[in-house]
């Protein structure tokens, strides 16, 4: 039985009342959306024959008090419909996905049937409810093991039981394990430890010299060098060198403890930086799609700073301000206990208001930050479709939308200026009270003589009463960037401890030698809940052979290319190179036995030759040769100044659509593997050009198992066998001769692009 | 500009040439008078016969071209694999039955809460959690990457898209209660 909700004592009732029992069901669950677009609580039972809806709404309401006075709560369904649906009859049971929400129908006889709607919430759940109800149609049964394996994963926190905000990211934030977080971090710091101490003991001799100055330049100065009697009268050239040699040596540590800083800041952010880039690039490619990659890569920069910060700088300044604060108040209480009191009483509305004003300055600067963000976008988005603004001659709109947001964004930083300068002042004026109060109540004790108070030791405390605001402005702000940096070391982790879907199986099978069989066992693929792109495809390559994919744009063509290759995984059947389904292969043997030429060609930074030897970078400069002759590129390559060497890429020589695809071509030839897949590889080509090709890889083919695909038949001509493929299913498949005596699908694409030819005078 | 219109024959549906009616369980459906339905993509080059006829189209699915501009205009009438049958230029040039059954699937398809109050953001650890109230009653949900999932549409309007791909409108965001528009305020 799969339980996606478990249903209430009194929905259970309900349904026992109408003839169906919950507990020998095959699947129970729930949604949230009656037929009539209110919010219900809708139950959806399927046993062996039917499928059971009740919609309604669940009411908690107390029935009277029990012996002891506590309130019996009992719980009652009200249903506003229920409707049972015979498994047998209803024919394709579908989830129709909606805007925002969506619904399941099925057909019976002919007629559409509505089974029941959900928000997108549950669009998982009513997913499984149609493979559910599916099987229990085909053969009777349902593989429980494998729909609770795909699907029923575990959505909710194992703490607290609410369901994770993101199904992808399995993270309850509410009970977050912050402890393990630091453990973690811990280790990772403890790497720097040398670092982090050197960095503690100069920071310390540096609070310690503060500490100690205003000792000197008060205390001392006007007790013992300037009061008569005094235990070093006169000796002000001595003092003012003592002065001086406190502020040298102080000058010395901390000059220490920045270069030793700066050290560290290079080293811990390139450790970071290396180990997040060499955890991505080993994550599977869905990653990156449900991704934005620019934007992954700059939060890991910032991310990967702020962490370095708290830890280099925050931390050991944390406790350097939090020992300083103590040490001030200890040294200011032993000098005035009273004085210490009065003193203080501004200091916790000063610790406030600092916190407070932090908080409303966090909310504009995220405001200026995000206009400023929309302003950069659109200065890129304009300058990179320069070449289209200029054609349709829109560049004073553009001006006009770039004025608008550029003025936004300056609209924000005048607020954060002008809030600024409004604030800050009264912030100080407030401070000033503070001393304000010192100097009178100070001031009335050295008249009056109260207690040991004279002027040298007001002074002194006024100097360390003025010290004590630097500690404590920063302990205000501390708990903002704490949180701050829990947060990004989270995200840090989370890449860090990020599993790819697609994984390398324990003791994979290494193949030394590939033969080059393919094979497609009932495949079936989406990239999206409830949208196949590949539903059940099933066919033969054998090795040496080439098969030939033709199909609509968008038929999922592609899609079964990135499966070979294991950019994606199938969700159902399987894909077998020499007999062995690729899951068990190796990286190894699959990378080094399969190349794909993608119809998205990309070319790195630098000079055709490295491009070309991307794959294989030991291939001697012949070899290159070679390759390029044989993918037609030699001849446009050597037409270049530089030859081989010419710079492509960002800033450099932009090549064409069709040079970029032969350089591709080149570079998969070079590899020399078992299986060659061409996607759509020579589409951006002449027909000529492809004939070329074609006839120099015919040769090279010889042998190697090749996969084309293609929309274009006469890039196809060579190919054994052909399957076509029409929203994500198969409909034919066999050699050409045959698909065009079946006169299906392919003899009628054939039919319409022989008689484009026919059009111009050519009889195919 | 007026030279290429009549070159993409588009095919305006109005009360002469179309006809809405409901399936035994309530789902749209048309009849329509139009040239013969082609059987697949490739047989419309060799088609013929292009006369107009009445035919029953079964049921048919709705989707709006400029769904926050002009909802109630320009709605594409599909088959169940999305190919277009044909456009209705306004649902007003409907009256009565049609219009009503054109209108209750749109508002099926594209039902949407509006949120009327919000009464609390949190965020916490890259997520914000919204406590809000909609036309469909009080409702929570959690967004990541707040700003980006918030959609303006126009100066004042908002779509909202929560982790799960469910939307929140907010049609005029000024229009909020002044507390409610502090909260969101943030993210505009």
């Amino acid at each position: 039985m799969i339980v996606l909700e478990k249903l209430p004592a009194a929905v259970k009732e309900f349904f026992i009342s109408k003839g169906i029992q919950p507990d020998e069901a095959v699947l129970t669950m729930k949604t949230d959306l009656g037929i009539d677009s209110v919010l219900k609580d809708v139950y959806i039972v399927i046993d062996k024959e039917k499928a059971a809806v009740a919609e309604g709404t669940v009411l908690f309401e107390r029935r009277g008090f029990n012996q002891n006075g506590n309130p019996v709560r009992g719980e009652e369904f009200e249903a506003a419909r229920f409707e049972q649906f015979n498994l047998a009859e209803l024919e394709d049971i579908k989830v129709e996905q909606l805007i925002s929400t969506g619904r399941v129908t099925a057909t019976s006889g002919k007629e559409p049937v509505l089974l029941f709607y959900f928000s997108s919430t549950y669009k998982h759940d009513a997913g499984i409810f149609c493979q559910v109800a599916n099987e229990l149609k085909k053969d009777g049964k349902v593989d429980e093991k494998k729909i609770k394996e795909l699907n029923v994963e575990d959505n909710t926190c194992p703490k607290c039981g609410r369901r994770y905000p993101d199904p992808d990211r399995k993270v309850c934030p509410k009970c977050m394990d912050k402890i393990r977080l630091i453990k973690k971090l811990a280790k990772l710091f403890l790497h720097y430890k040398g670092y982090i101490f050197l960095i503690f003991c100069s920071l310390t001799m540096i609070a310690g010299l503060g500490a100690i100055t205003p000792y000197v330049s008060n205390q001392i100065f006007y007790k013992d060098v300037l009061a008569e009697g005094g235990k070093y009268y006169g000796m002000i050239i001595e003092i003012i060198l003592v002065m001086i040699a406190i502020r040298l040596v102080s000058l010395g540590v901390s000059l220490i403890n920045g270069v030793i800083s700066a050290k560290v800041s290079a080293e811990v952010t390139y450790d970071m930086k290396k180990s997040i880039f060499s955890t991505i690039s080993r994550l599977s490619l869905s990653f990156f799609t449900n991704r934005q990659t620019g934007g992954l890569m700059t939060q890991i920069n910032h991310d990967s700073i702020r962490i370095y910060w708290f830890f280099c700088d925050g931390f050991p300044y944390f406790v350097l301000n939090i020992a300083q604060l103590a040490i001030f108040m200890i040294i200011m209480f032993t000098i005035n206990p009273l004085l210490t009191l009065y003193a203080f009483v501004t200091v916790p509305i000063f610790f406030f208001s600092f916190k407070l004003i932090f908080l409303v300055f966090e909310k504009l600067y995220a405001k200026a930050y995000s206009r400023r963000r929309s302003f950069n976008s659109l200065i890129t988005d304009v300058l990179n479709g320069m070449r289209v603004v200029k054609s349709f001659s829109r560049e004073a709109d553009e001006m006009k939308r770039f004025n608008k947001r550029s003025m936004k964004s300056a609209e924000a930083d005048t607020e954060i200026s002008t809030k600024a300068a409004k604030i800050f002042p009264m912030l100080f004026f407030l401070l000033k009270i503070g001393s304000y109060v010192v100097w009178g109540v100070g001031g009335w004790q050295v008249m009056m003589k109260t207690g040991t108070m004279d002027y040298a030791t007001l002074m002194t405390f006024v100097a360390y009463f003025s010290l004590i605001y630097g500690p404590i402005e920063f302990l205000a702000d501390i708990s903002n960037w704490w949180s701050e940096c829990l947060n990004s070391l989270q995200r840090l982790f989370e890449i860090n401890d990020a599993v790819p879907d697609v994984k390398e199986k324990e003791n994979p099978i290494t193949l030394e030698h590939v033969r080059g069989d393919v094979e497609f066992r009932h495949v079936s693929f989406s990239y999206v809940e409830n949208r196949k792109v590949i539903d059940d495809i099933s066919f033969k390559v054998p090795a040496g052979t080439t098969l030939g994919i033709v199909g609509h744009t968008g038929a999922g063509k592609s899609t079964l290319a990135n499966l070979l290759t294991r950019l994606y995984d199938v969700k159902e059947g399987e894909i077998l190179i020499d007999g062995v389904n690729v899951k068990d292969l190796s990286f190894e043997t699959l990378r080094r036995s399969v190349a794909i030429v993608s119809q998205e060609t990309y070319l790195f930074r630098g000079s055709i030759l490295e491009n070309i030897r991307y794959a294989c970078p030991e291939a001697t400069n012949e070899q290159v040769i070679a390759a390029a002759k044989i993918a037609s590129a030699h001849d446009f390559i050597i037409k270049y100044p530089d030859g081989y060497h010419t710079q492509i890429g960002f800033g450099n020589k932009e090549l064409s659509g069709g040079e970029r695809q032969r350089i591709s071509i080149a570079r998969a030839i070079l590899k020399n593997p078992r299986i060659l897949i061409l996607d759509e590889a020579t589409a951006a080509m002449d027909t000529q050009t492809e004939r070329q090709i074609q006839q120099a890889l015919n040769r090279l083919t010889k042998g190697r198992t090749t996969i084309i695909i293609a929309h274009r038949l006469s890039t196809l001509r060579d190919a054994d066998n052909l399957i076509v493929i029409e929203n994500g299913k198969m409909p034919e498949s066999g050699t050409a001769k045959e698909l065009l005596m079946k006169k299906g699908v392919y003899y009628k694409l054939y039919k319409m692009q022989a008689e484009a030819l026919k059009t111009i005078g050519i009889e195919a | 500009m007026d030279n290429f219109l009549d070159l993409a024959e588009i095919n305006y549906f109005t009360p002469e040439n179309a006809k809405f009616y409901k399936t035994k369980n309530g789902f749209a459906a048309m009849k329509a008078f139009m040239p013969p339905i082609p059987k697949d993509d490739l047989e419309v080059e060799e088609q013929q016969d292009k006369t107009p006829v009445w035919q029953d189209l079964g049921r048919v699915y709705f989707h709006r071209m400029f769904p926050f501009e002009t909802p109630d205009e320009f709605i594409s009438v599909l088959n169940k694999d999305g190919k277009e049958y044909g456009i209705i230029r306004r649902i007003s040039d409907f009256s009565g039955e049609d219009a009503d059954i054109i209108r209750e699937a749109l508002a099926k398809k594209y039902l949407c809460p509006e949120i009327t109050k919000i009464i609390s953001i949190k965020e916490q650890l890259g997520y914000s959690y919204w406590e809000v109230e909609t036309d469909m009653g009080r409702m929570s949900f959690s967004m990541q990457d707040t700003y980006r999932n918030i959609a303006r549409i126009s100066d004042t309007r908002l779509i909202l898209t929560d982790v799960d791909g469910n939307r929140y409108s907010i049609k005029d965001v000024l229009a909020l209660d002044r507390k409610s528009y502090r909260r969101i305020e943030l993210y505009l």
